[in-house]
């Protein structure tokens, strides 16, 4: 079968080539890096309310697959002790850092490091690649080989542009040309590189103000503030506010940097299954009817920490539940927004707005810059007592760098053009762009039989592989073979045997490339025997030559994808 | 009969089994035997099994249970419907809290040895429909208003009338009045207080840099280096700084701060031994406690104390097996006391006791060494030889983020196991290549820039040296960071004349001083702050037991600097003091003021500002008032 194949990139500012742009962006891009809008019937807005959360059933893989995953880790861990065992008689200068030398312990050691050895190593190939330009809707991939196993690598000095859909770049605002970099040029001309010194020693100027103020604006909150590192803003937030007597209460898959912050506070931490309430509600009644373990006195505070959006399975948090149980339980919710703040809600607002919940129902409101804005850093928002108080206590604060003057412009336009201030009508298009892309792939995904997990309108699309040899070489085909740069996940992201590979959503992408993905992506999966859940129901079997007949339609009614 | 028709039955498919399972031969011939000689025993020994198989299994639950009350749902209800939280954050802030928020002006534009600040505009940032109970009515922009929001800074809403919140016994200070920072929006002011010591980040060449490069990347890397984030320019860096530092690698974090915090768990786990300095940095107590290591602290900069403590952990370990691994953490400058190690001799005793070391470079990047390369260059260290160094970009090379450099092994580990790496966005491109750029003016210039730097160094700590009477200098002679004390005695006496500036409870802790220097925490009744509404009797019996037992509060010292930045700045000197959080650190940090001297003054104005410092410290310590 010969497939229509979107014109391939050559990487230039010349205009749109051939297809008419209805996009309100038209004049603000590249069509590198923002694919034109090509109908108005490739929108989807997303309504102002949901009163709850729809959580659908994720199709299981016959059993067979998951038998085999298990033995291909057997097998791998065998041989790769098997290989341990003799290349550390026979090249101990290579092993010299796992074996005590000179009376030194090995610098690293256990399973974390076996795996990266001998089970990561193999796939190498298909992390860390180097790019280089801008992340907007093509990648540009910089080529490289090895020839030692994938112990190094060295370039070729090739590169490769791949349709993009590895970039955390939901709304599309990785771009270099634009109201963003316009302003972002400015910035740098009069503020420089950095604002140098902690913002409790002069640090602050008076683009942080600015930044800070609309943030808080932009979710109705009394303050804000922002941090030069998402990661940073999760580790160091939760320190001055959980003291020992303290309880956290975290989702099991809450995001490395919200363990990291709880397990620098001397509070307890227990844990409960992913989003499911049932259990939360148990461990409350729990804890508050026990109080603190041993001496039974009451717990000084109780927080709950749920993130809007869970990166690695794309699921969202059952808010208006939460709200209910903290009505009740009294705890302190801790919402991080990082993948859904931008790009999700009618108004780009993130969970509280997809659920038209008031944002001050949640008590502390975290988020970064890096997936929506196409920025770096993060932000806090909530009452005045509680930002005066971090502005005392919060590490980044106050000896944290500041946010570079680049980035809070970035920040702030981005902000400004989503709250349709700038360029009105540009915001919502790109959410509403968004929001199609999501749901078109993932309900053509879905009619072709793959596994995607996760919540209809989530930007992140995981398509189940759990064969590690399998994921190799979808990465590998799906690359080489059609250019399109998709992003692995696997231990310690994910659970050993749930290896999946991540489709991040962009509304930079066009219909047209996300129809090029689709057949790329069929193929592959017939290839490979992907298709886990092809012919289980009428829905997801259909074959890619009808799928496309009404899948523009269907991908905006909710009832497909119950 | 039949019960025993089915033991034996079972016994001899048991048998069968263990012919085919290997070892179990063995056990069941142990068994066999055991059971001959005496059958109360194989009854013990199975006792004793099922024992242990039965405590594996319980133990974690078994400890839980004992101390578990069973309640019915009803009175669950109840017990939820009485537990009320504690306030998410304290409910007033103390008044040396207030003050601290109070002081902290904002920069209009571009940060240099010179700049311009202005007053942070009204804390409530309020939507025009926004409703909200907490907003003030509105946010003016004139100058007046501006004057007013600097003082308002209660978190409830009302505004802080300085007098009113002090008790009538205190002696009012100048430092609990608002300022009008917006003042100093039209005057220059000399920057003490700018970590980007050469500014690089101000030159026009790296300004126009950072526009290609914002045209060619745009801002946000929008992913981590894992997946796709990792761009050229930084693989670049990377190279750059290997070079330039003489290390095999080196792996970029986004944040400076957050770089020790996560190289240390990378490397420490459980049951792994870290020796540090008493005065390490924030990010690396953090680093330390996150790792669950075990870590033993010595005297700040004490050789002695420190080969005591490494020959200590070196023979304990002796004896176990398998080895622990041991770290040595030390800094190139001390942030806290602007000092210096002598890294030599310390480089012996980790060798000598089988100790790596993790060396902090963050200040002493770009200041030390030929053309700034370090700490390790001045001594003329081979960089090998230190297992891990971290250092920041945001400081002398006036950009953001942090590095960590070693060999490939310890820089390849930190790709996959460092969670700042892996879990984070990359830096942006244009901060990147901003400190590469950095790296290559160090290069060509830096000869001149670092002697500048230490002329301007010295111009200051001369004029500060006359007087000596009255502080302590910390530093070390070639750090640009001067940490500057008051001397206990003149603190003494200046609270002896003014009488006590703010309760002497302020934080939940008070610290005593004792003969030798060192701090001892005491930890007083309350958990919260207190609100000020100690009554009039204990707050003067208070004051005497105070200033007789000669013990000084904190607060107290930082209310009196604050006096002393207050007054440097009305004459156009804009510096700092140590401002850390208290509660947070692993132990109390000395007030001090911090003076940071740039590379971008000329002497005569370093003179002139230090003198501006000089009569400061004299208006306020000295004897005359
Ligand atoms: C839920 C969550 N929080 C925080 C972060 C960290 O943000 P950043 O990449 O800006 O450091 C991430 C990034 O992956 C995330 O997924």
């Amino acid at each position: 079968m010969k497939q229509k194949l979107p014109q391939l990139f050559k990487h230039n500012k010349s205009a749109s080539n051939g297809t008419i742009s209805v996009s309100a962006t038209a004049t603000d891009l590249n069509d590198n890096e923002f694919g034109p809008l090509t109908s108005k019937e490739y929108l989807y807005h997303c309504p102002p309310s949901h009163a709850e959360l729809d959580i659908d059933e994720k199709c299981e893989p016959q059993y067979y697959i998951l038998v085999c995953t298990y033995l291909s880790y057997l097998i791998l861990i065998i041989l790769g002790h098997i290989e341990d065992f003799f290349g550390k008689r026979l090249y101990p200068t290579k092993y010299r850092h796992l074996t005590e030398f000179d009376g030194y312990a090995p610098l690293n050691s256990g399973f974390d490091n076996f795996y990266i050895r001998r089970l990561k190593r193999r796939l190498d190939t298909a992390f860390s690649r180097p790019t280089t330009g801008v992340p907007g809707r093509y990648i540009r991939v910089l080529e490289r080989r090895s020839i030692n196993d994938n112990e190094s690598f060295e370039f070729t000095g090739e590169t490769r542009d791949c349709l993009n859909l590895s970039s955390y770049n939901y709304l599309g605002f990785a771009q270099s040309q634009g109201h963003c970099a316009d302003a972002v040029e400015q910035a740098i001309k009069t503020h420089g590189i950095t604002t140098s010194a902690p913002r409790s020693m002069y640090g602050s100027s008076v683009l942080h103000d600015e930044t800070e103020k609309l943030v808080a604006r932009y979710f109705n909150r009394e303050s804000a503030l922002v941090f030069s590192m998402g990661f940073a803003t999760n580790a160091a937030l939760f320190m001055p506010l959980a003291q020992k007597g303290c309880l956290i209460i975290s989702d099991e898959l809450n995001h490395s940097s919200i363990r990291f912050g709880t397990r620098l506070t001397g509070a307890v931490i227990k844990i409960f299954k992913h989003n499911d309430m049932q259990e939360l509600e148990a461990v409350l009644r729990e804890q508050i009817s026990q109080g603190q373990p041993r001496t039974h006195r009451p717990w000084r505070k109780i927080f709950v920490a749920v993130e809007g959006l869970y990166s690695m399975e794309g699921t969202m948090c059952d808010l208006p539940r939460l709200i209910e149980l903290r009505r009740r339980y009294k705890f302190y919710l801790f919402v991080d927004e990082a993948h859904s703040v931008g790009a999700i809600g009618s108004h780009s607002g993130g969970v509280t707005d997809f659920f038209n919940i008031p944002t001050n129902e949640i008590d502390i409101l975290m988020g970064t810059f890096t997936k929506s804005f196409g920025a770096s850093g993060g932000y806090v928002c909530g009452d005045a007592s509680l930002i005066n108080y971090l502005k005392l206590t919060n590490s980044n604060y106050v000896y944290g760098e500041p946010v570079a003057p680049a980035v809070l412009t970035q920040i702030s336009v981005s902000l400004k053009i989503m709250l349709n201030e700038i360029a009105p009508g540009q915001g919502s298009e790109r959410l509403e762009r968004l929001g199609f892309n999501s749901r078109y792939l993932r309900l053509g995904l879905r009619r072709l039989g793959f596994i995607e997990c996760g919540h209809q309108d989530s930007p992140i699309l995981p398509v189940m592989i759990y064969l590690p040899s399998r994921l190799l070489m979808v990465s590998k085909l799906i690359l080489e073979r059609y250019n399109i740069a998709v992003v692995l996940a696997g231990y310690p992201a994910t659970p050993l045997s749930e290896a999946r590979v991540r489709l991040c959503m962009s509304a930079a992408l066009t219909k047209e490339d996300l129809d090029y993905l689709l057949r790329a992506i069929d193929k592959v999966g017939d290839e490979l025997d992907l298709k886990y859940c092809y012919g289980r129901t009428p829905e997801t079997s259909w074959n890619i030559d009808n799928v496309f007949d009404t899948l523009v339609e269907d991908c905006k009614k909710d009832e497909f994808f119950k | 009969m039949s019960g025993l028709e089915k033991i034996n039955a079972t016994l001899h498919w048991l048998s069968g089994l263990s012919e085919r399972v290997p070892g179990a031969a063995m056990v069941g011939r142990y068994i066999q035997r055991s059971h001959q000689n005496d059958p109360v025993r194989t009854a013990l020994e199975i006792g004793l099994a099922l024992f242990a198989i039965r405590y594996f299994l319980a133990s974690r639950k078994a400890v839980s249970k004992r101390t578990y009350v069973p309640f019915t749902e009803k009175e669950v209800d109840e017990l939820v419907e009485d537990w009320y939280p504690e306030p998410l954050v304290p409910e007033s802030l103390d008044l040396v809290q207030r003050m601290q928020l109070s002081r902290n002006p904002i920069l209009v534009g571009a940060n240099g040895p010179k700049t311009h600040i202005t007053s942070p505009p009204p804390l409530y940032p309020v939507a025009a429909d926004d409703a909200s109970p907490h907003s003030p009515s509105s946010p003016g922009t004139d100058s007046a208003s501006l004057v007013t929001s600097s003082s308002d800074l209660s978190s409830d809403g009302e505004l802080i009338a300085p007098h009113n919140a002090i008790p009538p016994h205190y002696s009012v200070s100048k430092a609990f009045e608002p300022i009008d920072y917006a003042a100093f929006s039209t005057k220059e002011v000399v920057n003490f207080a700018l970590p980007s010591l050469y500014s690089f980040d101000q030159r026009p060449e790296v300004k126009a840099n950072a526009i290609r490069i914002t045209r060619e990347y745009g801002v946000g890397v929008c992913g981590p280096t894992g997946f796709y984030g990792y761009l050229d320019v930084q693989i670049s860096l990377e190279k750059r700084m290997a070079a330039f530092l003489g290390t095999e690698d080196v792996v970029i974090y986004t944040q400076a701060l957050a770089t020790a915090t996560s190289v240390l768990p990378a490397f420490c786990k459980r049951g792994d031994i870290v020796v540090a300095d008493q005065s390490v940095n924030f990010a690396i107590q953090k680093g330390i406690q996150i790792s669950r290591c075990t870590a033993h602290y010595f005297a700040h900069n004490d050789l002695r104390d420190l080969e005591n403590i490494l020959e200590k952990v070196y023979t304990s370990s002796l004896k176990r097996k398998p080895l622990t691994r041991h770290f040595l953490v030390i800094e190139g400058i001390y942030d806290a006391t602007g000092q210096i190690p002598n890294v030599p001799e310390i480089l012996k005793l980790a060798k000598k006791y089988k100790f790596r070391i993790i060396l902090d470079q963050t200040w002493s990047l770009g200041v030390l060494g030929d053309k700034g390369k370090g700490i390790l260059s001045r001594y003329n260290i081979d960089p090998t030889d230190i297992d891990i160094t971290i250092g920041s970009l945001a400081h002398s090379l006036g950009s953001g983020g942090g590095f960590c450099a070693g060999s490939n092994d310890v820089v390849a580990h930190q790709r996959i196991n460092s969670p700042a790496v892996v879990f984070s966005a990359a830096l942006p491109a244009v901060l990147a290549n901003s400190a590469e750029k950095s790296l290559d003016l160090l290069e060509s210039e830096g000869d001149k820039l670092l002697a500048d730097l230490q002329k301007n160094i010295q111009a200051v700590r001369a004029v500060l040296s006359k007087v000596s009477n009255l502080i302590k200098i910390m530093s070390d002679p070639d750090s640009p960071l001067i940490i500057v004390q008051v001397k206990h005695e003149v603190l003494i006496s200046v609270l002896k004349r003014r009488g006590p500036l703010v309760p002497e409870i302020s934080y939940d802790e008070t610290f005593e001083v004792n003969g030798l220097g060192q701090l001892k925490r005491r930890v007083s009744a309350g958990k919260i702050p207190l609100p000020f509404s100690l009554s009039g009797k204990s707050t003067t019996h208070r004051r005497r037991r105070a200033l007789s037992n000669s013990k000084v509060t904190y607060d107290a010292e930082r209310v009196i600097l604050q006096e002393i930045i207050d007054l440097c700045l009305q004459d156009g000197v804009l510096l700092s003091r140590q401002i850390a959080i208290e509660s947070l650190e692993r132990r109390p940090i000395k007030p001090a003021l911090k003076i940071i001297v740039p590379q971008g003054l000329t002497v005569k104005e370093c003179e002139k500002s230090a003198n501006v410092v000089k009569s400061a410290l004299q208006k306020v310590l000295g004897k005359k008032h």
